[in-house]
């Protein structure tokens, strides 16, 4: 019951939420030990997965020690990896260009073991499917949709969940392995899609006319409007994005910002910085984001709620 | 013998799928570089109304290679196949594109530029992520490799270089935004230089741009081991060997480019029967694709010039290229005078108009030169157009105001074929005779005129600043004249601007006089004198809480990004945020526009609109710097149901710091209010371009009304304006009694400065400039003091050099 209470109140607070403060804004990783990019934290918010600026290679910080693991060195490693459910394995792929081709191998990490073994190779067109919370269950081979629920083991059946993806540039929305392409705004490139937490609803970018929230059919409820590499925080009620500004040649200005979308109210929560933010991410509540600067620092920031 | 035949069907099932071209199971991204004619796309003027546009070539470049590539069985991932200001994505989505599309490569096409009017280069360029020699992803530098051989051979450009940006920049690590992020080998290929005049004239030719698309298929077909197509590419430039192009081309050397190419040619390819028909883009270009190797005639057919033919031999998987120089049919004819300027007995003719002649035919420059005069005589030099057709006179110095000239062409005058004009041709034109005044802001007798007016004077003609001396005066109402600042940049389109150092009076009349001489730059002078009277504003005050300050510029979104602006020329129009004219704080917005044609709107929109509340009484506002240029200033407001709201605020007709409010109730729609974005709407009768600033949005707007005191009520002096100061600045005080005054200034260490008033005045409000163009002080804090008969106050300002 006291769970239960915990959990209303850290939602509840937040929806109604006028003002929000930044507490903190500190250095997750220290630039002289390297660039990082592209953080992802665990589901119980212990660790937190990092990458190299082109996604080759994966590193494993325990946010509670600090202790970084360098998991692999791989190209494409550090591109949409997931953790199971209780954070000791984790999910990344290798990309391999034969004559040209990219083929791609699904990867399993063992935490306890520190050992990676290889789950399945070959695959042209690999898409590890991740929970709002960066947990994964299902992958995407070539269309087809399958499960991973047994860690290490892949299940060959049709994954029973809710899961979005794109292909062919279109939004895919798959259960039991029935699909569903839905173009919301007509033809074009749809990125950045995800299902929010109560998988009701779809969040995504449409190149060039900005980002969205619709209903599972595509139908637009909000339209976030000029926001990239969009995320739902863990309650569902707020958007986190960056708001990345180039001049053609590359990134000139960058924030973090988060809306409600139910009252429509905006923070930007890297204002007071000079760095060019990008690519943040939730931590496990509504109160902690990470990302990255445009040189490779990651970041934390907590926030508070008024 | 069985084991024979298996042989021979190997080697040719081996054969044929060497020469079978497919690229079947690839998938590929190709992000056509920029986009939308907006702030991040390059434009290239080439006169009369032709631009060259970057997104535009790399566009059509890009249609081109996804054709290519899908009639090979490529799944092709484009990034944008249109060209509107939304299809110039972020970098981060042209990434996320090709990551999330799982594409095996990624390319980006783009012309490159040296950005300078006088050096001029043309060779291929391909750029990849990493070391020059340790590529990010090892496949880039081997696509480079192939990219810089095929667009050489198709572009023809003087050379080739690939380079990762690490070294390329100079910067030891990630440069380029598109590669940033990318998850598979990626490469930028800048083809040409589209600001080499003549590069720019072929990049207009959609062939060539599908020339170099052929060349970056070739690429891919080589990276994926794709095999060769099977056929070849005709190609080629036609022109005219009689011909130069202009010398601004700048023309580099080791190339043909100073000939002129010649316009819409007919080239024929036989056999096969196929045509060509050249664009009138000054390229001369043609091509022939998808060509069976063989050996071919190449002919060409230009009207008045003798046809040519060459023969070509084509080979699959390569283009041939034969650049045609074309003579003239010799034409057995006299000349004719086709066309001359200025017009025959036209008056008001500019004072410095060049006399232009038009033969039919090509002439001989010198005997033809030497059978023009013009009466009386005038210095000044000729010269011919490349065609030998044109011949132009330059006056050397003005021609003689209110002056009739004749000019004359004689029987002498011969064309490049030796036939002689067979009758004199003659024309006169008159001279302009007087500086005429176009308009004056303000208006003589205007009212409500803001405190901080620009004056604006506008002639027909570019001013001589020389002249100006003691021929403008800016007084107020007791005859003392207003400290101004001049804007100087404008005499050369004959405008004079000038604002006063420091807020006029509220309420008080002044009078501005331009007296009659005033030369422009043909010396021809106003005859006139001009006399306007007006009277400034009341003296309101605004208070309110303030929304938003334009002292940051990463908050506006750039008007040529926004989706509402339409109709401007891109490269004119900007938003930003500068410390030259700040009403309050220490900046202000500055938006510069230019309209192009008819219904033309510029938009500044908040990225993030500000939330006013619901309808009501209160008042919301912006501190506006109009430009009096008759168009339409609009907000527009979102309501809650997301409606977008315009509402027309005012006509621009004004000049100076005003406040421009709008009450709440005032807005249609329901529901919640937010601000979103300030329109400038083009209207029918307005200026084509202008510059406005903006300072302070309020919102809960309180207005008070002070009247002016005929006569001060107490002794009073104020702090100065501007401070911190640079050259110079304004002292301004208030004097309630007759009294005899002593201003003056001094160092801090008490030394006086100079003394700037010892008079008596009368009662009333002065202003007194203090420069220090005639002393020679250092940076610092001084004083200045004002004695008015008991009344003394000292007050500190600050020099900053």
């Amino acid at each position: 019951m006291k769970r239960l209470l915990l959990i209303f109140l850290i939602t509840a607070v937040p929806l109604a939420a006028q003002k929000v403060t930044v507490v903190e804004d500190a250095a997750v990783t220290n630039l002289k030990d390297g660039a990082f990019y592209y953080p992802s934290v665990s589901p119980d918010g212990e660790n937190l997965l990092y990458s190299s600026e082109s996604y080759k290679g994966l590193w494993s910080k325990d946010l509670s020690t600090g202790k970084v693991i360098k998991i692999t060195n791989v190209n494409g490693a550090g591109y949409e990896p997931g953790f199971s459910s209780v954070s000791n394995e984790i999910l990344f792929r290798e990309d391999k260009f034969v004559k040209g081709k990219r083929f791609s191998s699904l990867l399993s990490y063992d935490a306890a073991t520190k050992k990676a073994a290889v789950l399945e190779e070959g695959i042209r067109d690999l898409k590890i499917c991740r929970d709002n919370n960066n947990a994964f269950k299902n992958y995407v081979k070539e269309t087809e949709v399958r499960s991973t629920m047994k860690q290490t083991m892949l299940q060959k059946s049709a994954a029973p969940e809710k899961v979005v993806f794109i292909q062919d540039s279109k939004i895919v929305l798959s259960e039991n392995n029935t699909k569903k392409a839905l173009q919301p705004l007509g033809e074009g490139s749809y990125i950045w899609a995800s299902l929010s937490p109560d998988k009701t609803k779809l969040l995504f970018t449409f190149a060039g006319k900005g980002t969205y929230v619709t209903n599972l059919e595509g139908t637009i409820l909000n339209k976030v409007g000029y926001a990239n590499y969009p995320s739902w925080s863990p309650d569902g009620n707020w958007i986190l994005f960056m708001k990345d500004i180039d001049n053609g040649v590359n990134t000139i200005f960058s924030d973090i910002h988060i809306v409600n979308i139910k009252t429509g109210k905006y923070f930007n929560i890297t204002l007071q910085r000079d760095d060019i933010s990008m690519y943040p991410k939730w931590g496990v509540s509504n109160s902690e984001i990470f990302y990255n600067t445009d040189n490779g620092q990651i970041r934390k920031i907590k926030l508070k709620y008024e | 013998m069985k084991k024979i035949i298996l042989l021979i069907v190997l080697a040719l099932l081996s054969l044929s799928s060497l020469q079978a071209q497919s690229l079947a199971g690839y998938k590929i991204c190709i992000n056509p570089g920029h986009g939308g004619h907006d702030s991040n796309d390059r434009e290239i003027p080439l006169g009369n109304g032709v631009t060259f546009w970057e997104s535009e070539g790399n566009l059509s470049k890009g249609l081109y290679l996804k054709t290519m590539l899908e009639s090979l069985g490529a799944t092709v991932v484009m990034s944008r196949v249109t060209n509107f200001s939304s299809d110039d994505l972020p970098l981060s989505q042209i990434v996320a594109i090709a990551n999330t599309n799982n594409v095996d490569y990624f390319h980006s096409i783009h012309s490159n530029a040296t950005g300078s009017a006088t050096v001029k280069a043309n060779y291929t360029l391909i750029l990849f992520q990493g070391k020059t020699t340790v590529p990010t992803y090892p496949g880039s530098l081997t696509m480079a490799n192939f990219l810089a051989d095929n667009i050489l051979k198709t572009n023809r450009t003087i050379r080739k270089q690939i380079a990762g940006d690490f070294d390329f920049y100079g910067t030891g690590q990630a440069y380029l935004g598109v590669f940033k992020g990318l998850n598979m080998p990626g490469t930028l290929s800048e083809g040409s230089f589209h600001d080499y005049t003549p590069e720019s004239w072929r990049l207009k030719s959609e062939s060539y741009l599908k020339h170099e698309a052929w060349g970056i298929a070739r690429s891919f077909l080589k990276y994926f081991n794709g095999g060769d197509f099977k056929e070849g590419i005709v190609a080629g430039i036609v022109r005219d060997m009689l011909e130069t192009v202009p010398a601004s081309y700048l023309p580099l050397s080791g190339t043909s480019d100073n000939y002129k190419p010649i316009n819409n040619v007919k080239v024929m390819l036989e056999p096969g029967g196929k045509t060509y028909t050249g664009d009138s883009y000054n390229n001369g270009y043609y091509l022939f694709d998808g060509v069976t190797p063989g050996t071919y005639k190449v002919i060409v057919e230009v009207e008045k010039m003798r046809p040519d033919t060459a023969t070509v031999i084509v080979k699959a998987n390569e283009s041939v290229f034969s650049d045609r120089l074309m003579t003239l049919n010799p034409i057995l004819e006299p000349p004719k005078v086709v066309n001359y300027s200025p017009a025959d007995s036209v008056n008001e003719v500019s004072n410095v108009a060049p006399v232009a002649i038009d033969f039919d035919i090509r002439m001989n420059p010198t005997e033809t030169q030497n059978a023009v005069t013009i009466t009386p005589a005038v210095d000044g030099s000729f010269k011919w157009d490349t065609d030998f057709k044109k011949l132009t006179f330059t006056p050397s110095k003005c021609y003689v105001p209110g002056g009739r000239y004749t000019v004359k062409v004689s029987t002498a005058a011969k064309t490049h074929f030796g036939f002689y004009l067979q009758a004199d041709k003659s024309f006169s034109f008159t001279t302009r005779s007087k500086l005429n005044l176009v308009s004056i802001y303000p208006k003589h007798g205007s009212t409500d005129i803001s405190k901080t007016v620009l004056v604006r004077i506008a002639f027909e003609k570019g001013i001589n600043a020389v002249t100006l001396a003691q021929k403008i005066f800016f007084t107020d109402s007791l005859g003392a004249s207003v400290p101004l600042t001049v804007n100087q940049a404008k005499y050369s389109q004959g405008i004079i601007e000038f604002e006063p150092k420091a807020p006029l009076t509220p309420n008080s009349l002044y009078k501005v006089v331009v007296k009659e001489g005033i030369g422009d730059v043909e010396f021809v002078y106003s005859p006139t004198t001009y006399t306007v009277e007006y009277r400034t504003e009341k003296n309101l005050t605004f208070t309110g809480t303030v929304l938003e300050g334009f002292e940051n510029e990463n908050v506006w979104q750039a008007p040529t990004a926004s989706p509402n602006t339409k109709g401007i020329n891109a490269s004119l129009t900007s938003f930003s945020i500068l410390n030259t004219k700040p009403r309050s704080g220490s900046f202000s917005g500055r938006l510069e526009y230019s309209f192009s044609g008819k219904d033309g709107e510029v938009e500044i929109a908040k990225f993030i609109p500000i939330s006013l509340g619901s309808s009501s009484s209160a008042e919301f506002g912006i501190w506006v710097f109009g430009d009096a240029s008759s168009n339409t200033l609009e907000y527009r407001f979102i309501r809650e149901n997301s409606t977008i709201e315009k509402v027309k605020i005012d006509t621009l007709n004004w000049t100076g710091w005003k406040m421009k409010k709008i009450s709440l109730n005032q807005i249609p729609g329901n529901g919640t209010i937010q601000f979103k974005s300030i329109n400038i709407v083009q209207t029918a009768n307005g200026n084509l371009s202008g510059r406005i600033y903006f300072d302070e949005c309020l919102a809960n707007i309180i207005t008070d009304v002070k009247e002016n005191p005929a006569i001060p009520t107490e002794f009073k002096l104020e702090q100065n304006f501007p401070n911190p100061f640079n050259p110079s600045t304004v002292i301004s005080y208030q004097l309630s009694a007759f009294s005899h005054v002593s201003l003056k200034v001094y160092d801090i260490l008490g030394r006086e400065v100079v003394t700037l008033v010892d008079e008596f005045k009368q009662p009333g409000n002065y202003n007194s400039q203090f420069s220090i163009l005639n002393f020679q002080l250092t940076s610092g804090v001084y004083l200045y003091r004002l004695q008015a008969g008991n009344f003394v106050q000292t007050k500190k300002m600050l020099l900053v050099k």
